[in-house]
This record gives C-alpha cells, sequence and structure tokens, in this order.
C-alpha cells in the first residue's frame, strides 16, 4: 500500500488526479497497477525515462523490489544524472 | 573561522572529536608520490609498439548535410594506415539516447555543430595523421544554424531534428521544433501567493555556455586484436562506462573490451561519456595496430560538452517579514546539438533552497547548433540559483533584513516538500547558514569601498552502483580494489573508511583503482558519488572480513565465535583466556585456518544525501575598467561527515573558484557563422592564481543517516552559490545589479557607465 | 624524413635524440626520452602543464621546437627529488593536499622552484604572481598557494 503523487505533467495522463493510493507490496507491483488503471501514463513515464520513484523523499535509481508501506509517499521521477 | 593561515579549514571535523581514529584524519594520499614525481600515467602518456596515431576530422560548420566524404586522397599519403567514416559504424536508430551517443562520436548524414567528428585516420606519426585527415575531401550543403535559445525557439526557427516534438505540451505539437522537452512543477497557487506578498519583484536572468576546462584533453589508447577483443587504456570518470558506451556505439559485445583506467586529470562532469574511444578502436581493427588518439585543447572546447547557458525569468513574492511568499520561474536551457534535460534539472533546483507554499516552475530544454551539452559539477543549478538567490538578496534589501537571517528564516527542514514533490530528508543548509552567519568572515566589518554577497545551493548528490574488493594480505596489510577512477583523492578515502573498519593503519592499506575485468561493475564517478557509494561497498566488504577474522581467531583457539570480538584491528577472546591475535597474526597463519582472505561487495548504494552551500565574498570593483577583484570568499558545505578533510575542502575551494570563474569570466564566443572563437586557454580565460584570495572552507557535518560514516558528498554543491554571490557582490559595492554574465570587465563598465547616465 | 641529432643536458644525465625539425620539445621529452611528467594541457602556452627550467629559465616546453634544446641543460618535474628524498616542494605539495587529479602537479612544482630559485622568500602575492602561468581546475590554488609557502621556509630553515 502506497500513496503515489503525480506531477503536473503526469496528470495530464491520470485524468487531472494528482494522487492515488494503490495496494502492492513493491515497486514492481505497483507500476503493473497504474498501468491498468492509467494505460497512457506508463507510455509517458517510459518516454520521460521516470524509471526511477521517490519513496519518502529518497530518489531511488532502480526500485524495482523496493517495498512499500501503507504509509509509503511515492513520487514517480527521473533518474538524476551528475557532474 | 581561520584566515589565511594553515590548516584552511575548521569545521566540526578534522579535530578528533568524531570520536574516529582514522576517518576524519589528514594522510598523504597513496597515489599522491607518483603524481608529485611525474611518474603518474595519464591517459596520453602511454606508448605501444606499433602504435599508430589518430587524427580526427572536424565540421568547420554549424550545421550542414554531408552529401559525400571522398578518402581516396588520404588512404594514398604517406604512413596513413586505416580511415574511417560515419559510414563504417552501425547505423544508429531514429532518436533517443543512444542516438545521440552515437552521432556524438562520428556524425552521419548531417553535421550539428562546429566541430562535429566527420572522418578520422590513423598514421605512422601525428604530422601524418593530421595531414591525411585534413586532405580528406567533405562536401558539405550548408544548412542554415541557430546558436542561441532565442532563436531557436522562434517560430521560423531552422529545426535541427525533423522528428524531434516537444514532449510535456497537450496536446502534443504536430510539427517538430527546436524545443524538446517542457517540465512543469507546481504547488499551491502562485496568484494568490502574489496577492498575499507585500513586495513582488520580477527580473529576467542570463547566463552563457561554459567548459569544464580540465587540463588534461580527451585522450586514449585503443589496442584491437585479431579474434576482435579491445583493450582500451583511458581517462574517464568510470571505465565501466566506456566500456558500455564503446560497446553501444560499435554494436559490439561489452565483453569484447578490457578498459584500464589511466590516471584522469580532471573531469567535473566533463568526462562521464565519450567522444574517441570508439574511433581509436574501429581505426585499430581496421590497421591492425594500436591507436593512441589525444584531442587537441582546440577539439576540447569545439567539440566536447560544455554545460550550458541558459535564461531564467523569476518573479518571488514576499512579505514585509521577509516570509517568502511564491515563486514563479521559466527557464530555458541550451541543450547543444541533442536532446538533454538541462532545463529539467533546474527547475528541480531552482527555489530547493526555500520553503513556499506556492510555486510554479516551467523549463524547455532547447536543442541547437552547438556540442551537446555534458554534466558539470550540479549541472543546471548555478543558473537557476544565480537567478533565484539575485532576487532574494533584492528581497532581503527591500524588507530591511539581513539576507543570512532572511534565508534561514525561509529554510526548508526534514518533512518539509521539495519543490520537485518528494519530502526533504535530513538536511543541512540551516546549519550552513548559521556557519556563514557566525564565521569571521561575515561577522567582520566591510572594507571601505568594497561590496559583500551571499547565496546559497543546492545538489542532489546520487548513488548508484559500486563494487568493491578487499584482500587482505599474508603481512597483515590489505588491498582495496574499487570500480571508481580516483578524480581528487578517493583513493585515500577508501584506505581511511578501510582503516576504521579493520582497525589497520591507513598506511598498511593500499587502494587501487582495478580495470573492467578485475573488479565488479562500479558506475560513474558523478553526483558526488565515490566515497559516498562506493565507501559504502569498502565497508561492506571491511564487515564481512571482520566476521571471517572472528571464525578465524575462533578456529586458532578453539574455541566458539561468538566469544571472539574484533577490537582495534585484533580479534580479542571476551572470557579473557587467550592473548589477542592481531590481523597480522591471523593472516600469516591463513592457509592453516582456510586460506586466504578476502570479501567483495557489490550494492546499490541507498540514501544519498542532498547537499547545500552557502558563501559569502568581498569584492571591490574597479570603477575605470570594470573589473572585478574578489578580496575575501568563505565557504561552508555540509559533507555529512568528512573522511579526508583536507580532500573535502578541497573539493568545496575548487567548486567555488570555478564558479568564481563562470561568475566573472568564463564565456563560449560564436561567431555568427557558428565557429566558437575562444577555443583556447588564453581567450577562455579561467581563473588563475592571482585572481584570487585564499578560499576560507568551513566544513559543516549533519551526517547522512544512510551512509556508514554519515558521509553525504562533497564534489559539486561548491559551483553553485558563487554566480549569485558574486552579483550580489557587485551589486552592493556598486549599487547596479547586473543579471547577465559573465560579469566581466566589459559588462560591468557598460553597466556602470548605463548607471551614471 | 630527415631528422636531428639532439645533445643535451636532463636532469644532470647527458642524454641525446633524434627529432624532426618541427616538434616540440615536449614531445621528444615525452615520446623520445620516457619523461612523461611534463604535460600537453593546451599546446599554446597557456597551461603550464609543460613547464620546465630551461638554461635557469621557466618555459613552456610545448612553445619550444625539439632541435633548439641542443646543448641546453634542463630540468624537468621527474628532477626534483634525489635518490632518498624529495623536494621540499614535493613533499609540501603530499602534505599539504596541493593536487587533486594531478595533471598540473609537475608544472606547478617545476615553476615554484623556479620562483624559490629566485625569490627563497616570496609573499602570496609574489607566489600567486609567479604561478599565474599554471592552470589548474581542481584545486582554487588555494592549497597550491600555501604548500609553496611552507616549501620556502622549509628550504630557508632546514630541520
Amino acid at each position: 500500500m502506497a500513496v503515489v503523487h503525480f506531477s503536473t505533467d503526469q496528470r495530464q495522463h491520470t485524468g487531472g488526479t494528482s494522487e492515488v493510493t494503490i495496494d502492492a507490496a513493491n515497486v514492481r507491483e505497483l507500476v503493473r497497477q497504474l498501468a491498468e488503471r492509467y494505460p497512457s501514463l506508463n507510455a509517458h513515464l517510459v518516454e520521460t525515462s521516470s524509471t526511477a520513484v521517490a519513496i519518502d523523499g529518497e530518489i531511488i535509481p532502480d526500485p524495482w523490489l523496493e517495498a512499500l508501506t501503507p504509509t509509503s509517499e511515492v513520487h514517480l521521477v527521473r533518474p538524476l544524472a551528475g557532474g | 573561522m581561520s584566515t589565511t593561515e594553515a590548516p584552511a579549514s575548521t569545521g566540526t571535523n578534522g579535530n578528533g572529536a568524531s570520536g574516529y581514529r582514522w576517518v576524519g584524519t589528514r594522510p598523504v594520499r597513496h597515489d599522491g608520490l607518483d603524481k608529485v614525481a611525474g611518474k603518474a600515467r595519464y591517459a596520453a602518456d602511454l606508448n605501444l609498439p606499433g602504435m599508430l596515431y589518430g587524427h580526427i576530422l572536424r565540421s568547420p560548420h554549424p550545421h550542414a548535410r554531408i552529401v559525400s566524404i571522398d578518402t581516396s586522397a588520404a588512404e594514398a599519403m604517406p604512413g596513413v594506415k586505416a580511415v574511417v567514416t560515419g559510414a563504417d559504424f552501425p547505423e544508429a536508430p531514429p532518436k533517443g539516447a543512444t542516438r545521440n551517443l552515437m552521432c556524438t562520436v562520428i556524425a552521419r548524414d548531417t553535421v550539428l555543430y562546429s566541430g562535429h567528428a566527420v572522418a578520422a585516420v590513423a598514421a605512422s606519426t601525428r604530422r601524418e595523421a593530421k595531414a591525411a585527415a585534413e586532405a580528406i575531401e567533405v562536401t558539405y550543403e550548408l544548412l542554415p544554424h541557430v546558436l542561441n535559445i532565442a532563436d531557436a525557439m522562434a517560430d521560423d526557427a531552422p529545426v535541427l531534428h525533423d522528428n524531434l516534438f516537444t514532449r510535456g505540451v497537450e496536446p502534443r505539437p504536430t510539427e517538430p521544433s527546436n524545443i524538446a522537452a517542457r517540465t512543469v512543477y507546481e504547488r499551491g497557487d502562485v496568484e494568490q501567493g502574489f496577492a498575499e506578498a507585500d513586495i513582488v519583484i520580477e527580473r529576467e536572468f542570463s547566463t552563457q555556455a561554459v567548459h569544464q576546462g580540465y587540463i588534461e584533453p580527451h585522450a586514449c589508447v585503443v589496442d584491437c586484436d585479431q579474434e576482435g577483443k579491445a583493450v582500451i587504456w583511458a581517462s574517464s570518470q568510470g571505465h565501466f562506462m566506456v566500456r558500455s558506451s564503446t560497446a553501444t556505439v560499435l554494436g559490439w559485445d561489452t565483453s569484447r573490451i578490457k578498459v584500464i583506467p589511466a590516471e584522469i586529470g580532471g573531469g567535473f562532469g566533463g568526462k562521464t561519456t565519450i567522444y574517441i574511444e570508439p574511433v581509436a578502436a574501429l581505426l585499430s581493427t581496421k590497421a591492425g595496430r594500436p591507436v593512441k588518439i589525444v584531442m587537441s585543447r582546440e577539439d576540447v572546447f569545439r567539440a566536447t560538452g560544455p554545460a550550458p547557458g541558459a535564461i531564467i525569468k523569476m518573479k518571488v513574492g514576499a512579505r514585509n517579514d521577509g516570509t517568502i511568499t511564491t515563486a514563479k520561474a521559466w527557464l530555458a536551457y541550451e541543450n547543444g546539438a541533442f536532446q538533454g534535460i538541462a532545463a529539467m534539472l533546474g527547475c528541480m533546483c531552482v527555489v530547493s533552497a526555500y520553503t513556499l507554499d506556492h510555486l510554479y516552475v516551467e523549463g524547455f530544454d532547447v536543442v541547437l547548433n552547438r556540442p551537446v551539452n555534458v554534466a558539470y559539477r550540479a549541472p543546471s543549478a548555478p543558473a537557476a540559483a544565480f537567478a533565484m538567490d539575485s532576487v532574494v538578496d533584492e528581497i532581503a534589501a527591500r524588507v530591511g533584513m539581513d539576507p543570512i537571517d532572511l534565508r534561514i528564516h525561509n529554510c526548508p527542514s526534514q518533512g518539509d516538500p521539495t519543490p520537485y514533490g518528494p519530502k526533504w530528508p535530513m538536511i543541512g543548509l540551516r546549519e550552513c547558514l548559521e556557519a556563514i552567519r557566525d564565521s569571521d568572515h561575515y561577522q567582520s566589518e566591510l572594507p571601505e569601498g568594497q561590496g559583500r554577497g551571499v547565496a546559497s545551493g543546492f545538489w542532489f548528490n546520487i548513488g548508484e552502483a559500486p563494487s568493491a574488493t578487499v584482500n587482505l594480505n599474508e603481512n597483515g596489510t590489505a588491498t582495496v580494489i574499487t570500480g571508481s577512477p580516483d578524480i581528487g583523492g578517493s583513493r585515500a578515502s577508501m584506505a581511511l573508511m578501510a582503516a576504521e573498519e579493520l582497525g589497520l593503519d591507513v598506511h598498511l592499506i593500499q587502494p587501487v583503482v582495478g580495470d573492467t575485468e578485475v573488479v565488479g561493475f562500479t558506475d560513474v564517478t558523478e553526483g558526488s558519488r565515490a566515497t559516498f557509494a562506493t565507501g559504502m561497498a569498502v565497508v561492506e566488504a571491511c564487515r564481512d572480513l571482520k566476521e571471517q577474522l572472528r571464525k578465524r581467531a575462533a578456529k586458532t583457539w578453539d574455541c566458539d565465535v561468538e566469544e571472539v570480538e574484533w577490537v582495534d584491528g585484533s580479534a580479542v577472546h571476551g572470557p579473557g583466556e587467550q592473548e589477542p591475535l592481531t590481523l597480522a597474526a591471523i593472516t600469516g597463519n591463513a592457509k592453516r585456518t582456510g586460506g586466504p582472505l578476502g570479501a567483495t561487495a557489490s550494492l546499490n548504494a541507498r540514501g544519498a544525501g542532498p547537499a547545500f552551500s552557502v558563501q559569502v565574498a568581498d569584492v571591490s570593483v574597479d570603477q575605470e575598467t570594470g573589473r572585478v577583484t574578489v578580496e575575501r570568499y568563505t565557504t561552508a558545505q555540509d559533507a555529512g561527515t568528512a573522511i579526508h578533510p583536507s580532500y573535502v575542502e578541497g573539493q568545496m575551494q575548487g567548486g567555488v573558484v570555478q564558479g568564481i570563474g563562470w561568475a566573472l569570466n568564463e564565456e563560449y564566443i560564436y561567431s555568427d557563422d557558428g565557429n566558437l572563437e575562444n577555443p583556447g586557454f588564453l581567450d577562455y580565460r579561467i581563473p588563475v592564481a592571482s585572481d584570487l584570495p585564499m578560499i576560507e572552507t568551513c566544513i559543516v557535518e549533519v551526517p547522512n543517516p544512510s551512509h556508514p560514516y554519515g558521509v553525504r558528498g562533497v564534489g559539486e554543491v561548491g559551483i553553485v552559490p558563487p554566480l549569485p554571490v558574486m552579483a550580489n557582490a557587485v551589486a552592493d559595492a556598486t549599487g547596479v545589479r547586473i543579471s547577465d554574465l559573465p560579469l566581466s570587465p566589459p559588462r560591468v563598465l557598460e553597466a556602470l557607465t548605463a548607471a551614471e547616465s | 624524413m630527415s631528422r636531428t641529432h639532439v645533445n643535451c643536458e636532463v636532469n644532470g644525465d647527458a642524454v641525446d635524440f633524434l627529432t624532426e625539425d618541427g616538434e616540440s620539445l615536449l614531445n621528444a621529452l615525452r615520446d623520445e626520452l620516457g619523461l612523461i611528467g611534463a604535460k600537453e594541457g593546451c599546446g599554446t602556452g597557456d597551461c603550464g602543464a609543460c613547464s620546465i627550467i630551461m638554461n635557469g629559465r621557466l618555459q613552456c616546453s610545448c612553445l619550444i621546437f625539439a632541435p633548439e634544446a641542443d646543448g641546453a641543460a634542463i630540468t624537468t618535474c621527474e628532477g626534483l627529488a634525489s635518490a632518498d628524498e624529495l623536494h621540499p616542494l614535493q613533499q609540501c605539495f603530499l602534505e599539504g593536499a596541493a593536487l587533486q587529479c594531478g595533471i598540473c602537479t609537475p608544472g606547478f612544482l617545476v615553476a615554484a622552484k623556479a620562483l624559490l630559485d629566485e625569490n627563497p622568500d616570496p609573499t602570496e602575492t609574489e607566489v600567486r604572481y609567479a604561478l599565474a602561468g599554471n592552470l589548474c581546475r581542481c584545486t582554487g590554488y588555494d592549497k597550491i598557494v600555501r604548500s609553496v609557502l611552507e616549501a620556502a621556509v622549509q628550504i630557508r630553515t632546514p630541520a
């Protein structure tokens, strides 16, 4: 279970919804459910390379098996680069 | 605070207060002797028997279609052993990051910037290679070009890529343009925020493209054999990246490529990608001989990644009590010839040092006929901070509040939302602001005729994947092998963390940067991650070893392992019936107790801690020439924990001075016909010793709870504040606020003259 | 292609090499003599990474044709240390963390030696101006200047 927050860009694919609660044990399951609920969101995430998530403030670049708790706050973001 | 006497640092570390024996001390770095003796081997320092020299022919035009390339004359030249053009490389996909990499290494149908690689020659001598490259006949059909953001965004602009449609705009545009992407972050209601504000300030800013300016030009030697294997000696920020990128460009399997990391002569983000390795590999394959390519300084400027120029419009509202209520920002960043994420990063950083109820940040990534951007220390953050912190300075003056107090008043803390969505973890911005407020420098009276400026800066820091192998040798010493190139002292920090874990003298530890076949995969040294992430792998391997050492002691004593503790480098028998066994005693006996001792750790480093820096400078401005002189400079930065304080200070000081260069002097200057007019260190002037004072440092240590020693990463954020610091100091000194960088003498003089009249 | 035979003294040793007339002394030192301490950062005399002392003068070896070295006495970074001891400048650079990537370090050491040979007790400002022809992108020069000042003290007052 986790609360997913959508950015302004992503809301164009969620019918304007800014957050949704998803019953998922990990990020892989969460992404699968999001794709079912918002079919065009997945393509948007792939196109924008938004393959990372922030869980409770920490940006995780490869989050596939990351566990979620009922209070987890999730943002779908792009992995960062740096110097 | 220190002034100009060594040691240069105060702060909470370097004084033993941490309780660590090794972490926080300042030993001589392990690779230091080779580097002061002139023995260290950088990429251009290797010569192999039979080696050829490669030379790359580059486009003299900023935008043109390649009609034909005739290499016949070149192939007939003396000494020439191989010639390649884009046609010799695999076809690039129609779009995406892979295309961008492949087409940056060598142009296919179209050249997109002056300096774009078109063809290459390998010959017996440098001069033969150069002469032959110049004999290649390329027929170009010139296309109209765009060199700056405004022109590139115009409706009638010549379009670089006919399959680039702006992302982030609904409905999706049906016409291609140079606007690659639009990014928006918003919270609250900015109009309500402006309505609640007593003061609203609206300004427009511009910054220019600058180069990372590493002193070592890109260089490599590649030796391909008849079985199709390639050995690459190259300097880079990550040799596993060199392997994968070279494989991608050539369409090879990575197992064909071994990359041996040379010492790296500076990178700052600029060596997180490749330019020449696949070209040398193909030349070597064709010639059957090793090939060396060394870029000239001119080529480094013309063809490797600058940091982007930007245009930023800020509108910020505040109440009379100093509370910033709202900010609206419009940012456009140059991406160079291919799409990047510069504006997106700028959007994430622009107001990150402030807590805002209402914000609307909109960014545009723009392609144009310049070399493609590459990261430069906290990419995109300096221009963003320049805009926001210049406006914040005006707000402080308008409400009559000390600029540090105003920043503390608006400072985010753990749990507050970031502008890009997630909440802040534990951060040290407030501590940095307080460190500067309490510094000797800030408390000192400003000398007559000078101006003082302050600003803050933010950067993410990242973790990614490291690997480390730690082997204990039979004499009780340790070898620490990691996959992170040592770009500024990381060998020493790896050794210090291993010393702390194992209880071993740091000088008994040999830190090694392993090639792609001796150590596990390790991501690029970027995002201030080497000491943070690779350090975690070192610590994990050492902890594994400590368990092994305890077991070996238990076997030696024929007791239960639970009775053995590891204390200060020795196994200690809890019940006290045995004399302690030193690490050397156990390794010396290792064959009898189960064989040699070694451990490897590979992981995904989690929990990189965001970094903040706050800085103050005093400047004087020559009213007759417009020259800005930095009289005094102090920087505070949250390092988490400083593993080797001298090299933490070094990162802080180096970042500051690069930022000063960006603020005061450095800029890419293009002619109307699209050629870089200052591709050398004479005309592209980076700061020199006589331009600067000492850079006083204050290491703030708010430990990162995700790292075993609290490391946060120190490499990048130091470059962020100097841009607004300089602008704010010049405004304080002259009463004139300049919003276009650099603050070079002609520009400052022009602004002073305009203000007078 | 005709090559010129050059005889000179490098770091106290009599050496000779063959070179093309248009070749730089920097390339000759590196490729013919294997002295890789001097680096090419720019090839135009702007960065100082190729600094050497030739006949008592600080020079950019990238701006000198190799045949011009005939008969000359040359000191490179490799010639600073004795068999059993580093030069005080080298030791102070190590202890003062005056290098990060290290590519500019040999040039700085040679330039600093040229300064201290002329002026054993320089002020901070004199050090900064004497080293203004050497570019360092890593350190911001702070620790380099401190280390040169410290080495000057050590050379003036041997332990």
